[in-house]
């Protein structure tokens, strides 16, 4: 038995449903990333778990025990909001002494407690300060030691790093894994940035239209997408369809032999949809083993570390290609240019 | 333009302008502080000496005065304790359950803004007969909450207008329950505005008269209302007494706001 079970969680609101029927298990010292476009649900799904929305049916269970109907006071669950909701009136240390000082602590042990989650959270210097005072990035800092303050079971992140530029974002995706080691709470992290949910989770779970799609390690989910949604929706990979025949895949009107990672039961014969990522297409050279085929240049643009080329084959598909920099510089819109794979990069798409 | 002329347009015009635009809206007001210390028993200024009767009939029960301030006050601190209390309540739901209700019931409690008070008055008197609360303590104070109340939700609203309604889901998600959120963290966040909606609601009590008017006769007189029918008795020089001694709290006031709050809010940052 998981330690949160969430078992068939539904809410609609009016027409809208946000989440239809969700099944969800999380082990305790996890951290799960719900990740998924705008309006899938995420969101829903961790109010649920927080018990500030009523699911319409469904269960969650925390260590076996029924927990759907109890108020989200008696829950003991940390909430970490984008907005960081601080206390306006309240100094940082007395932000995080809040959950304790409702909990009737002692006074010696909660000025020790504010202490140790002040040097957790790095926030040691600043305890006298008012939020408003804070960068954003501090009060990030104060929002996760107000929320760690009391010793949560689980702390639930509501993309509470979608308001920081890159670099600190960076460092607190960093903090963020460090403070899930160190304390050993179990943390459910909603965000729709894939690479914040590859950088930092154990499991990812991949929403669409309130469902979970796909949940699964960051590589996995990465190497093997279960569905066209999430093929595309994990780093802009190309979608394409092809011909396969036995041993044989017809992709752009190239054939090559079948790749091994195909499985005729699996993913169908005839017309098949495969999928290929920008970054595994090179642009000029043709590496050994690799099948090469010619394409018109439609747009190149700077991406900062290289440039993302548009082209289109000769069957007519579009294809999305990262390509070093220095290849890429004599492209111009209408040029013609000779593009290649490895047919080992080639991903299969179940039949649908 | 000499350097000197320039001078005096841009330094002296604007001053002397701003403080004759002060003069303007302040002299009028200190005009009652003569009058009330002439020695005759007619409104006029002390020409013939200086006496202090008026103030002294101010503290004369059968004056009629100090009875009827003691009523206003009443009324007035009645009114706006219960004005306060309902209004921070229904700002408070409206800013918590954000929605199509709220905002409905928002307009219908304003609408004493809008109504002429005149209308207001005419309304009143009939509905107060048929429930037998004219020229009652309830029946006034009950039409100064109504009266108070758009001022005192405004006042609120706006301190709530600034607080993000997610600090109640932070302070439940960390243990609290709703008294503890209502006293430890929506409270002090809207202080200043519910004061200021107090003060306000005293305010509109302490000096309406429209309405009042209409609903008492004989047995209630509020201040405002003992101001009105002497006037329109016989000019009584009471009555620049009391308006003097009514400046000079304000003034109090005003010179404590300044001077004791300021000092207060600066040791408290
Ligand atoms: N209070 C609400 N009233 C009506 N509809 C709602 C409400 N909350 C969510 N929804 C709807 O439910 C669906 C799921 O919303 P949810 O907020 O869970 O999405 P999300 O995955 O968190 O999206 P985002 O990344 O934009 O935050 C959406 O279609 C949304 O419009
Ligand atoms: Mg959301």
């Amino acid at each position: 038995m998981a330690f949160l079970d969430i078992r068939t969680l539904r809410k609609a609101y009016g027409s809208a449903i946000a989440l239809d029927g969700v099944d969800l298990s999380i082990n305790e010292g996890e951290f799960v990333t719900l990740l998924g476009p705008s309006g899938s649900g995420k969101t829903t799904l961790l109010m649920s778990i927080a018990g500030f929305t009523r699911p319409d049916s469904g269960t969650i269970l925390l260590d076996g025990a029924d927990i759907t109907g109890v108020d989200p006071e008696d829950r003991n669950f940390g909430l970490v909001f984008q907005g960081y909701a601080l206390f306006p009136h309240l100094s940082v240390a007395n932000n995080i002494a809040f959950p304790l000082r409702v909990r009737k602590w002692d006074k010696a042990r909660i000025a020790a407690r504010v202490d140790e989650v002040m040097k957790l959270v790095g926030l040691d210097k600043l305890a006298a300060r008012k939020p408003r005072e804070l960068s954003g990035g501090q009060q990030q800092r104060v929002a996760i030691g107000r929320a760690l303050a009391f010793g949560p079971k689980i702390l639930l992140l509501d993309e509470p790093l979608s308001a920081l530029d890159r670099k600190l974002r960076d460092a607190m995706q960093r903090e963020l894994k460090r403070l899930h080691q160190e304390t050993g709470v179990t943390f459910v992290f909603v965000t729709h940035d894939q690479e914040e949910a590859y950088a930092m989770s154990d499991r990812i779970a991949v929403f669409q239209n309130g469902n979970i799609v796909q949940i699964g390690g960051p590589r996995e989910i990465y190497r093997a997408p279960a569905s066209r949604f999430v093929a595309g929706f994990l780093g802009g990979n190309n979608i394409l369809s092809a011909q396969a025949d036995g041993a044989q895949l017809d992709l752009f009107g190239i054939r090559m032999p079948m790749p091994a990672a195909y499985d005729r039961m699996r993913h169908g014969d005839g017309a098949i949809t495969v999928w290929v990522r920008p970054e595994d297409i090179t642009l000029g050279d043709v590496a050994p083993g690799a099948v090469s085929f010619s394409v018109t240049v439609a747009d190149v643009s700077f991406v900062g570390t290289s440039e993302r080329v548009t082209v289109i084959t000769t069957d007519g598909q579009e294809l999305s290609v990262l390509a070093p920099s220095a290849a890429a510089r004599e492209l111009t819109p209408g040029s013609t240019a000779t593009c290649a794979l490895l047919p080992s990069v080639i991903g299969f798409l179940a039949r649908e | 333009m000499s350097p000197r002329l320039r001078r005096i347009g841009e330094r002296w015009l604007p001053w002397t302008l701003a403080w004759l635009l002060l003069a303007f809206l302040f002299v009028p007001v200190l005009v009652v502080v003569p009058v009330a210390l002439t020695a005759k028993d007619y409104l006029s200024l002390p020409t013939t000496g200086i006496s202090f009767q008026h103030f002294a009939s101010l503290a004369d029960w059968r004056a009629g005065w100090l009875p009827s301030i003691l009523t206003s006050l009443g009324i007035a601190l009645g009114s706006s304790i219960v004005a306060t209390g309902v209004s921070a309540a229904f700002a408070i739901g409206a800013w918590v359950y954000a929605g199509r209700w709220p905002s409905t019931l928002r307009i219908i409690l304003l609408s004493p803004l809008i109504v002429p008070p005149i209308i207001y008055a005419v309304g009143m008197v009939r509905l107060w007969s048929k429930l037998s609360l004219l020229d009652s303590w309830l029946g006034v104070t009950i039409v100064h909450v109504i009266l108070a109340m758009p001022l005192a939700v405004l006042a609120i609203g706006a301190s709530l207008s600034n607080l993000d309604p997610r600090l109640v889901q932070a302070a439940r998600s960390l243990g609290a329950r709703p008294p503890t959120v209502f006293g430890r963290v929506i409270l002090p966040n809207i202080l200043p505005g519910t004061i200021a909606g107090a003060i306000l609601a005293f305010i509109v009590s302490w000096d309406e008269i429209t309405v009042t008017l209409f609903i008492t006769s004989r047995r209630l007189v509020t201040l405002p209302r003992k101001i009105w029918t002497s006037i329109a008795d016989a000019v009584d020089p009471a009555l620049a007494a009391i308006a003097t001694v009514m400046l000079v709290i304000t003034i109090i006031c005003l010179l404590l706001r300044m001077t004791v709050w300021e000092r207060l809010a600066q040791r408290r940052s």
